[in-house]
Formats: structure tokens, C-alpha cells, sequence
């Protein structure tokens, strides 16, 4: 019984689950489709879950049935389902899903999604190609099984051409095989610290050539073999309705052991291999495992996945900010080299206040010297802080010990390839570019750090040195 | 070049009062002699030390890495004292450390390691989540490039004579 309204369910998201130029085709060609409304700006490659869940609302809310005779029961079962599945996968999302779309606002979830997507460009690009193939060799098998009506299948395998272009429906096992490849290629290019996520993805491709290697007819003899399968790969947990849950709770355990700030590669990559997995149970028995995969997705309506969802939010706007602090740090993408460019900033940064500090140890015995030079201009202490470039004459004496200090200032403030200053040998940071920010900076240093008018004597030698700096 | 324009109670002003008022404490004492280097390390120390106290200062304690240099300090100038448990104590903790990142290198979350390594840089940061040592260590680093350009200025004047 649950496993046919898993198989519903799927059948129903698998049409869905198309990407939004295929899903247009769709909506217009058969009417049966009708009823699986997507959201007209579902980006395939990052946010699955919404769109999943997008199509679970507007089914829910839309209780017109489908001319299609398997598809008709399909709504109240489908209603079932978003019950039950809310309850099926609750150990996290790593997918940004909202608990809107069950209540009728399928809409707003994706357009926000769209910010985290916008780093991947790479599996934007990659998923839909990597999905449709498979997807469109599903729909081939799909409609063996249920007879859907030809309309579908077209827009299904003109989805799928239009894709791959070269490959073809007929080729649908070998698409299903590059598929997979594809999704593993990409799965391991995208996500380096995802290895679980390759794989599970290399075991998929192991399920999925093993599942081609079958006949189209469906069976449920067939159904247990690749289900167990489905269910080793991912994970160990063992039932036999719940399998794509467990896989989709186990993808899920995974992704977030995979670190809490879930990389965008890493979620796309798991879409793809909860994508792969759904596809695999689909071949058995199509819907009702890719359902429960597709659920783990969508499945992020409980404040958990709320919670991680605004969280990581967060962590990808500091990193942006931390971006515009970091020098050179505009090209990187991607958290991890954005962080080890933060590291090696940091560190270089504590290594110069080191290195500054034992260069002051080492200068300061002369301090009594500059002090005794400059021990005539302490009267004119904020007449110096306040003077401009005209005032310069009038410090010819101090002008020869001074004369240094405005050609380091320039090269401070024209540096720009970072810290090259001579003065400062020891300085071994050559990755970053510090020009900007000596420049403004130096200056309202030293005016700001010597203008203040303190009894000092070497506060005062300071202000001169800035009168020259600004000369 | 207005200095009226220069805000006299901005982070870049309250560490270079601070800093030059250690730095002249530092140097008060010494004479034109002591340019051993022996008291070249010790002097060299405490400038650091003076320069990591007054940038924590000047943040007072809105931040934890200010909190935690602040603490830091404070725990050393006492463990001085006491100088080999001090040193018996870091170097424990550093081992534990270095250990733990080996660990979390193996699960494979490549950012838990780099998270490590910023923990381990950033003062304090051993015991916040990624998202506030994100913040954390934004502005550390504003400190840090105040610090080093505050730093390099007085060296550079000094070096002048």
C-alpha cells in the first residue's frame, strides 16, 4: 500500500522533476502533467526539494484529477504521503526548503534559494545535463510501465535531446550509464571533501548499470534486488519500505558530517546522487523509493533544516564580507580556498606584528636621539599637527633626520604588490596586495596617531614626521 | 591633511595612544646601551606583548578574541612565575590540538579542518561555531591590519634617525 503511493508519488515528481524548459514542454503537451505543477523558476541544479515540494503543494491543492486512470488515485495518496513523508526524513536537510510550499506558497521558496545557488555555476550547468538523460531514460521505462500516453514520452525525449543532443532514448541504457558517470565525474569534481558523496554516487552507477542490464518490464521480483542494492549503498540501515528513506536519511546524516557549512558544490553534488538514487529505484519500481529520496530533499521543512538553512546563510554572507577584507581574494571562489587564503592572511599578519615588534626592539635604543633632536619643535606641537605643506620651511633643522621618512611613506603608500618594504625585510608575504590599503590608510595613520597632542617629546618628532608625509 | 577630520576615539587612535604610551614605558627605562640580544629578545617580547595588550584594549571586550587575548595575557603574566608549568601547558595544549585537526582530517570535511586552523590562529576561537568565527575573525584581521600599519609607521620613524 505504501509502496504504491511511494510509486505515485515518484511517478508524479518524477514528471516534476524536470528542468524548467522540459517542464514547460510538458505543462503544454499532455494534460495529465497538468497536475504536477512546477515552479516556473525551479533551477534544477541547486534547489530539487522545492520545486519537489512546490509540486506536492500544488498537487495537494490541486485536486483535479487526471484524465490518466493510474494518475487520478494518485492525489489522495500523494496527500498520504506529504503526511507521512514529513515525518519519514527528519535528520536534516542539505538542501534549502522551506515548510511553505506545503502550505500553499510554492512560489517563494526557489526565488530565495537562487542566492546559495549562485556559486555553482559548475553544477548548474552540470545537473540538468547529468539529470535529463537519465531522466529522460526514465520516463522511456516509466511509460512501459504505467502506459502513460505519448505526448508525455515526446516532451520527455525532447527534453532528453535537447540536452544531450547526440543521445537518444533508444541509447537509454548507456544514457543511464553516462549519466551516472557523469554525476559521478561530477559529484567528485565538485566536491572534494564529499568522497562519501562519490561514493555513494560510483555505487549508484554500479546499481544503475546493474538495473540496465535488466529488461524494461518491471517485476517485483526486480524491485527487491536493486532496492537492496539502493539500500547498501547509501547506507547500511536495513528496511524494506523505507529504503529510499533510509537512503535519503542516511544522504542526509552523510552530507551533514560532511561539515556544517554544507558547500553548495557538495548539495548539488548530493542532488545529483539523491537524483541518481531516485533513478535507480525507479527502475524497479519507479516511484516509490525515488519518492522518499525526492522527500529527503523537500524534506527540509522542519526547523531544523530552517535553521541550518538560515545558518548557512549566514556563514556564505561573512565570507563574502571576509572576502572584501582579504587582498586578492576577489577571484577565489569557493569556501575552502576562501579559507585558506583567510589562514594565510591571518598568519601573515600575525607574523608582521612579530616581525614589527622586534624591529621596534631593536630601533628603539635611538629613540633618545630623535628625542633630543626633536626636543626643539616639542612647543609647536599641534601648530605641527595643524600645519600644511607651507609650513615646511619653517622646519629646516628637522627636515635633514626627517627627509627619510617621506620616501618610505611613498613607497608605503605606492606599494602594491605587499610587503616588499624595504625596511621591513623579514616580511615573507607576497600573496596579497596591500597597496590600497596602505595608502588611505598610512596616511590617517600617521596624522590621526601623531596628531593627538601629547607632552611627549617623540610625539612631537612624530608630528613632524607627518608634516613631511604630507608634503 | 586635516587631523580635525581623524576620529580621535576610532580603533586606529586608541591603539597607537595606547601602544606608543607602552612603547615609551618600554623604552623609558632603557638607556643607549642594552643592545644585547638577550635584551633585545625580552624587550622584543614585551612590545608584543604591549601591542597585542593595547589592540585587545582598545576593543575593549566587545569581541571574544579580545576577551580571550585580554584572559591570555593575564594567564601568562601569572604562569611567568610559575614560567616551566606555563610552558609544560602550551605545549600540552598545542599537541591536543595539533592531534585533534589529524582527526578531523580523516572524516574528510575539509572545511572542519581549515576551521581548525582559523580556531587555532584567531584568540578564543577554539570555542565558537563556524558562523561566529567567521565574524570573529573579520574583524581580527581589521585589528590586525591596524596593528601592523600602526607598527610599521612608528618603525619606520624610528629607523629614520
Amino acid at each position: 500500500m505504501e509502496k504504491d503511493k511511494a510509486f505515485v508519488m515518484a511517478e508524479v515528481l518524477n514528471r516534476t522533476a524536470i528542468r524548467q524548459p522540459t517542464w514547460n514542454e510538458l505543462n503544454c503537451t499532455s494534460e495529465q502533467v497538468g497536475n504536477y505543477f512546477l515552479i516556473p523558476n525551479w533551477d534544477n541544479s541547486v534547489d530539487q526539494s522545492d520545486p519537489f515540494e512546490s509540486a506536492l503543494s500544488s498537487m495537494v491543492s490541486s485536486p483535479a484529477a487526471s484524465s490518466v486512470p493510474p494518475v487520478s488515485g494518485e492525489n489522495v495518496m500523494m496527500r498520504e504521503l506529504i503526511g507521512k513523508l514529513g515525518n519519514i526524513c527528519n535528520s536534516g536537510d542539505t538542501f534549502n526548503s522551506t515548510n511553505t510550499p506545503f502550505n500553499g506558497t510554492p512560489l517563494n521558496s526557489p526565488p530565495k534559494l537562487n542566492l546559495s545557488t549562485v556559486n555553482l555555476p559548475n553544477h548548474s550547468t552540470l545537473a540538468p545535463f547529468s539529470a535529463d538523460p537519465g531522466f529522460a531514460e526514465r520516463a522511456a521505462r516509466f511509460s512501459c510501465f504505467s502506459g502513460l500516453n505519448d505526448p508525455l514520452m515526446d516532451s520527455f525525449k525532447l527534453s532528453g535531446n535537447q540536452v544531450n543532443g547526440s543521445q537518444s532514448i533508444q541509447n537509454s541504457p548507456m544514457e543511464w550509464n553516462s549519466c551516472s558517470d557523469k554525476k559521478n565525474s561530477g559529484g567528485s569534481r565538485s566536491s572534494s571533501p564529499e568522497n562519501a558523496e562519490s561514493g555513494v554516487s560510483k555505487e549508484e552507477s554500479s546499481v544503475s548499470q546493474h538495473i540496465t542490464a535488466r529488461n524494461d518490464a518491471g517485476t517485483r521480483k526486480r524491485k527487491s534486488v536493486p532496492r537492496g542494492k539502493a539500500k547498501e549503498t547509501p547506507s547500511p540501515a536495513a528496511g524494506d519500505t523505507k529504503v529510499a528513506s533510509e537512503i535519503v536519511e542516511s544522504n542526509s546524516k552523510r552530507s551533514k558530517q560532511d561539515g556544517a557549512p554544507v558547500k553548495g558544490n557538495a548539495k548539488a553534488a548530493n542532488d545529483g546522487n539523491s537524483k541518481q538514487n531516485s533513478e535507480n529505484s525507479k527502475q524497479m519500481e519507479p516511484p516509490k523509493d525515488y519518492i522518499h529520496v525526492r522527500a529527503r530533499r523537500g524534506q527540509a521543512t522542519d526547523s531544523h533544516s530552517l535553521a541550518e538553512r538560515v545558518r548557512r546563510e549566514k556563514i556564505s554572507e561573512r565570507m563574502k564580507f571576509l572576502q572584501d577584507l582579504v587582498p586578492g581574494c576577489n577571484k577565489v571562489t569557493g569556501k575552502a580556498v576562501m579559507l585558506d587564503e583567510i589562514i594565510n592572511y591571518v598568519q601573515s599578519l600575525q607574523r608582521q606584528v612579530e616581525f614589527l615588534s622586534m624591529k621596534l626592539a631593536t630601533v628603539n635604543p635611538r629613540t633618545d636621539v630623535a628625542k633630543d633632536m626633536f626636543q626643539s619643535r616639542v612647543s609647536l606641537p599641534h601648530g605641527i599637527c595643524s600645519m600644511d605643506s607651507s609650513a615646511t620651511p619653517a622646519f629646516p633643522f628637522g627636515y635633514h633626520p626627517l627627509q627619510g621618512l617621506p620616501l618610505t611613506e611613498t613607497q608605503f603608500s605606492m606599494k602594491t604588490q605587499g610587503f616588499q618594504l624595504p625596511p621591513i625585510d623579514g616580511l615573507t608575504n607576497a600573496n596579497h596586495h596591500v597597496g590600497s590599503i596602505w595608502e588611505d590608510d598610512l596616511q590617517s595613520i600617521v596624522q590621526m596617531g601623531f596628531g593627538q597632542n601629547q607632552p611627549q617629546s617623540y610625539q612631537g618628532s612624530i608630528a613632524t614626521g607627518q608634516v613631511k608625509i604630507e608634503l | 591633511m586635516d587631523l580635525q577630520n581623524l576620529n580621535p576615539s576610532s580603533l586606529k587612535s586608541r591603539f597607537t595612544a595606547r601602544f606608543l604610551r607602552a612603547l615609551t614605558e618600554i623604552n623609558a627605562p632603557k638607556t643607549i646601551s642594552s643592545s644585547s640580544p638577550r635584551e633585545i629578545f625580552q624587550r622584543y617580547r614585551r612590545i608584543k606583548v604591549a601591542a597585542d595588550k593595547s589592540m585587545a584594549y582598545s576593543v575593549r571586550s566587545r569581541r571574544i578574541w579580545s576577551r580571550a587575548t585580554l584572559w591570555r595575557l593575564r594567564t601568562r603574566s601569572r604562569s611567568r612565575r610559575l614560567v616551566s608549568f606555563g610552558r609544560r601547558a602550551s605545549v600540552k595544549t598545542r599537541t591536543t590540538a595539533s592531534h585533534g585537526k589529524e582527526n578531523k582530517e580523516h572524516h574528510g570535511a575539509v572545511l572542519g579542518v581549515q576551521a581548525e586552523e582559523l580556531r587555532e590562529l584567531v584568540p578564543g576561537g577554539e570555542a565558537m561555531d563556524l558562523c561566529n568565527l567567521l565574524d570573529e575573525t573579520a574583524h581580527y584581521i581589521k585589528c590586525l591590519t591596524t596593528q601592523v600599519q600602526v607598527m610599521r609607521t612608528i618603525a619606520n620613524l624610528y629607523s629614520i634617525e
